[in-house]
């Protein structure tokens, strides 16, 4: 910084970066590298390890899931625009699994998404999808195949 | 000593299993800690999502493949992971990490960091970027990592995250200008 408190760039800006990079301004606790890995190993169950799950099943279970929750989405919104009904009191979470996609396919227009939300197999669906986003072969085909916006979207 | 490449198939046929994941963790966890921490911020988030990065890397380690790096693996849950605690710190009301003035927030209330104000000007610019210019900017400049790995772990070709980090370096050098001369 000069007199006039103004940063001077007449010098390289790149090194003005390197001689600024936010990381030399941060610490960690004394001791924390040396400790970290025993307190992870004390934090893991050991015996759980997920198995390993057939990609192609996975990919065709994950399209499933994320071809429902569209479909629900696009009738929802389409529901609410064309046919407004008074909504039934039925909690999503009391229905059977298998009854569940069904409701929200067919009383699209009477949820609202935080109740979508609350189904219970939004999770399964996520977790299956994680599984395929940590398979280390995860291709651009798959990833182009996602609705990656729906997804987050469903997820916050 | 096992190369990395044996201890990870130890580890999924269940041999030393605990043995040889406590020694990939001390093999990365400083590499995936600065990371995150570029992400995160503050030590203590960048903390929790460490350990969750971990954990989840050992749940879904049979999905990992020898034919591919494991540290770019690791770099993908631990960016994933970074990202989803920022959404969920947003959800919450917390002022987000990836504003401008949530940096200013973040860093003052975080004993493990004393950076100068030229350094929080720096996180400021950093927090403006758009999400993918902001990760491609901290791998490539302050991670140092190359454009070949970036793209494994974010899974975008070359040419675009070279333009993503080109478009990211002027964005911050006007912010960085448009900061000083005020």
């Amino acid at each position: 910084m000069n007199k006039e408190g103004k940063y001077n760039f007449d010098s390289d800006f790149d090194q003005w970066l390197q001689k600024n990079n936010p990381k030399k301004g941060m610490s960690v606790p004394e001791g924390y590298f040396e400790n970290f890995s025993d307190d992870l190993m004390s934090k893991i169950e050991f015996n759980k390890i997920d198995a390993p799950v057939s990609r192609h099943l996975l990919s065709i279970k994950s399209k499933y899931y994320i071809s429902a929750i569209a479909a629900s989405i696009i009738l929802l919104v389409a529901s609410i625009i064309f046919f407004p009904q008074e909504k039934d009191n039925i909690v999503l979470t009391d229905l059977a699994a298998d009854q569940t996609w069904g409701y929200v396919i067919n009383n699209a227009s009477e949820l609202s998404m935080e109740e979508i939300s609350e189904f219970s197999e939004i999770d399964e669906a996520i977790t299956d999808l994680e599984k395929e986003l940590y398979g280390n072969n995860i291709s651009e085909h798959f990833i182009d195949d996602q609705d990656i916006d729906l997804i987050e979207e469903i997820y916050q | 000593m096992n190369t990395e490449e044996e201890v990870i198939k130890n580890i999924q046929s269940g041999v030393d299993v605990e043995k040889g994941f406590k020694f990939l963790v001390q093999l990365y966890q400083e590499k995936i800690y600065w990371h995150i921490r570029s992400i995160m911020k503050s030590h203590e988030d960048t903390n929790d999502v460490m350990q969750n990065t971990f954990i989840k890397a050992y749940k879904n380690i049979n999905s990992f493949k020898n034919d591919a790096k494991f540290y770019t693996w690791l770099y993908r849950i631990a960016t994933n992971e970074s990202l989803n605690a920022l959404k969920k710190n947003n959800k919450i009301g917390v002022v987000g990490m990836d504003e401008p003035e949530g940096i200013m927030k973040e860093v003052h209330s975080d004993p493990y960091f004393d950076g100068d104000e030229a350094q929080i000007i720096l996180l400021q610019a950093i927090a403006s970027l758009p999400e993918k210019q902001r990760l491609v900017f901290n791998m490539k400049y302050y991670d140092d990592m190359s454009y070949k790995d970036i793209s494994e772990i974010l899974n975008t070709s070359v040419g675009a995250l070279k333009a993503s980090f080109h478009h990211a370096s002027k964005k911050i050098e006007a912010f960085v200008k448009s900061m000083s001369y005020e």
